[in-house]
């Protein structure tokens, strides 16, 4: 408790209120504007972390995520594009609405879930993490590589229908986390020469690149300067039957987006799908879905936003990033010099505190932002992508060179990124990088301390009960792509 | 399980890149080149199976063999790609601001910007601004290049 007040006195002073608010309305933008992603918001603002303290630096980037995912929305609705992945639900229904003149009405139903979703989750990290990382005290080597596998073998099966490729891609880019001096007698390894890469790979760079650039790049698919039609926002009201009729639907769809963002890689555009799915299974009004249902924005708002707190449970209490921008905070972290599991909650409970209590603080501040913004949506949303792609590139560049003053981080960025959009074309998943990238150190030296540990048979690390646990949800993982297989071709012959 | 029509090539290129790696393990010390030795032949093993399923797929017909990008715009973004790579090579030697403001110019002509205020001013303003945040607030120095001295 004392832990939480002391969150408390650290989150209200006024340098952090502001950079929680400069956070969410970067955040805000960068959902906002098609083609753009949270992912993308906090891979350009880390750099600009770097100078601050760790526990303001964390407070931005919560901003810019929270922020982020919300923003999505926006354009769901006033456009009919959803911003982001996630909010494809919202489109639907939103479009709807706006055709019908209640785009105001649909952009405050979707601030206000959006807002109930991200508390909710923020109350999930706040009481669930400790406890998660309670269990992580318990935690030694053997498990560490279990987790590792856990981490990185749901982000491949995930990779809907590509679980190939996801594989394949994230034993590459464990390769390349071994890049630089190995764990065990610091000797360099794969250097090729290269001073630069005896530190190994620059991580924040590549996830710079590889989360900004392919947009960039992706925009110039498109002839010319397509100038949207954006709708007029309209006057901005909510009902308070729309929530005394949904109560259970949003907190249905708080409690899927918390578990699923949970689940590694399992990111906001799942949960979103899911819940608008159950919201449609359960609603008495089936024939309003997809001609604006109220109960379909909720949904689908409701359990997006939910993933975000979900998402660092098992990054605070593990180190095993929940979804994309999740990785990327990881990575702030580790600049940071903030290392997850339990000793983060003690001997840094100060900063995690912060971020958690901030974390609750932010998704309330998002209600007064996004109605605020929404008011302005209509002159964000036109800003050609002449622009945005110019701004990106220099950001990039700039944010990947602050990281350590090296041009050769500012090269790997670009890599990365073009490496990053051929990638995607080709339907190859980039998440396995972000997350091979950042657990593969862990990974060795988790391997090479249980064979210190078990020297005549490794083996015997499964004698242990954690170890169990997190094999089963190894296990689990890999068969999951069959499991879900199945349970459709079952569904489906059930409705015909 | 969706298959391309690049997946070969790429797996190819993979299988080359990951030969560059195993020509390399020699000269690290055996203790460390177990981990990674692992890794290059579960990599491989991917490969493989990667380029198992797109012979299954093209048998059965189930390749998309469009590309993925329009074709008239692969040199466009070409030469974009090209820019950026020079951008970035000579902010060393030719600094950020005056790099980054012709950058800037270059770009937003490039991607037909028709607005000659904020082809002119935009560039200037975001240059500057991004100097001012970075030196006084991130402490960081960005490259000065020819402005060695003046900066």
């Amino acid at each position: 408790m004392s832990n939480i007040l002391i969150g408390f006195v650290n989150v209200f002073t006024p340098f952090n209120i502001l950079i929680m608010f400069a956070g969410l309305l970067a955040g805000i933008i960068f959902g906002a504007l098609p083609g753009f992603s949270a992912t993308m918001g906090v891979a350009v603002f880390v750099p600009f972390s770097y100078a601050l303290d760790p526990e303001t630096a964390l407070l931005l980037l919560s901003g810019v995520y929270c922020g982020g995912v919300y923003g999505g929305s926006i354009p769901a609705i006033l456009l009919g594009i959803p911003g982001t992945p996630a909010s494809a639900p919202t489109a639907m229904e939103g479009r709807a609405l706006t055709r019908r003149g209640e785009s105001g009405h649909a952009l405050a139903l979707c601030t206000a879930a959006s807002s109930f979703g991200g508390v909710m989750s923020a109350l999930a990290l706040l009481f669930l993490a400790p406890v998660l990382a309670i269990i992580a005290l318990r935690v030694g080597p053997p498990e560490q590589i279990m987790i590792a596998v856990f981490g990185l073998s749901v982000v491949s099966m995930l990779s809907e229908g590509n679980m190939l490729k996801g594989l394949l891609v994230g034993f590459v880019s464990l390769l390349l986390a071994t890049i630089g001096q190995d764990p065990q007698v610091g000797f360099p390894r794969f250097t090729f020469g290269n001073l630069n890469l005896y530190a190994g790979v620059s991580l924040v760079p590549i996830l710079i690149g590889i989360f900004s650039l392919p947009e960039v790049f992706s925009m110039l698919e498109e002839e010319g300067e397509a100038f949207l039609e954006v709708a007029s926002t309209g006057k901005m009201y909510l009902k308070l039957e729309d929530f005394t009729k949904n109560q259970f639907n949003l907190i249905r769809s708080t409690l899927l987006g918390i578990g699923i963002g949970i689940v590694p890689a399992a990111g906001p555009d799942i949960a979103a799908f899911l819940a608008y799915n159950e919201a449609k299974k359960a609603s008495t009004h089936k024939e309003e879905f997809g001609s604006g249902s109220i109960e379909g924005i909720l949904a689908s708002e409701a359990a997006n936003n939910a993933v975000t707190g979900g998402s660092l449970i098992p990054l605070l209490a593990l180190g095993i990033p929940g979804s994309a921008p999740a990785a990327i905070f990881l990575g702030a972290m580790y600049i940071h010099g903030l290392r997850p599991g339990s000793q983060l909650f003690t001997s840094n409970a100060d900063i995690v505190y912060t971020l958690l209590v901030g974390f609750v603080v932010i998704n309330i501040l998002m209600f007064f932002m996004g109605w605020f913004f929404c008011k302005f949506a209509k002159f964000v949303l036109v800003i050609p992508k002449s622009i945005l792609a110019t701004m990106i590139v220099i950001l990039a560049t700039v944010g990947s060179f602050a990281i350590n003053k090296s041009i050769f981080d500012v090269l790997q960025m670009y890599i990365a990124g073009v490496i990053g959009y051929i990638m995607i074309k080709n339907d190859y998943p980039v998440s396995p990088v972000a997350l091979a990238l950042l657990l593969g150190g862990m990974l060795e030296t988790s391997i090479s301390q249980t064979a210190v540990m078990y020297p005549n048979n490794i083996f015997e690390m499964f004698s242990r009960p954690y170890t169990i646990v997190f094999s089963i949800l190894v296990i689990l993982s890999f068969a999951w792509p069959f499991i879900s297989k199945k349970m459709k071709k079952t569904s489906s012959k059930a409705e015909a | 399980m969706k298959s391309r029509k690049w997946d070969p090539l790429i797996c190819v290129v993979l299988a080359l890149i990951l030969l560059v790696f195993v020509s390399q393990l020699k000269s690290t010390k055996p203790i460390a080149r177990i981990y990674p030795t692992v890794i290059i032949i579960c990599s491989y093993v991917m490969i493989a199976l990667t380029l198992v399923q797109w012979f299954i797929n093209w048998k059965k017909g189930n390749i998309d063999m469009e590309s993925s990008i329009p074709k008239n715009r692969i040199v466009y973004i070409l030469v974009y790609c090209l820019v950026i790579l020079a951008y970035v090579l000579l902010l060393d030697t030719i600094g950020y601001i005056p790099l980054t403001i012709i950058f800037g110019i270059f770009s937003l002509i490039y991607l037909k910007s028709k607005n000659i205020v904020v082809i002119v001013v935009l560039p200037i303003v975001t240059t500057f601004l991004m100097y001012f945040i970075f030196s006084n607030f991130l402490f960081v120095t960005l490259p000065p290049g020819l402005l060695k001295g003046i900066l």
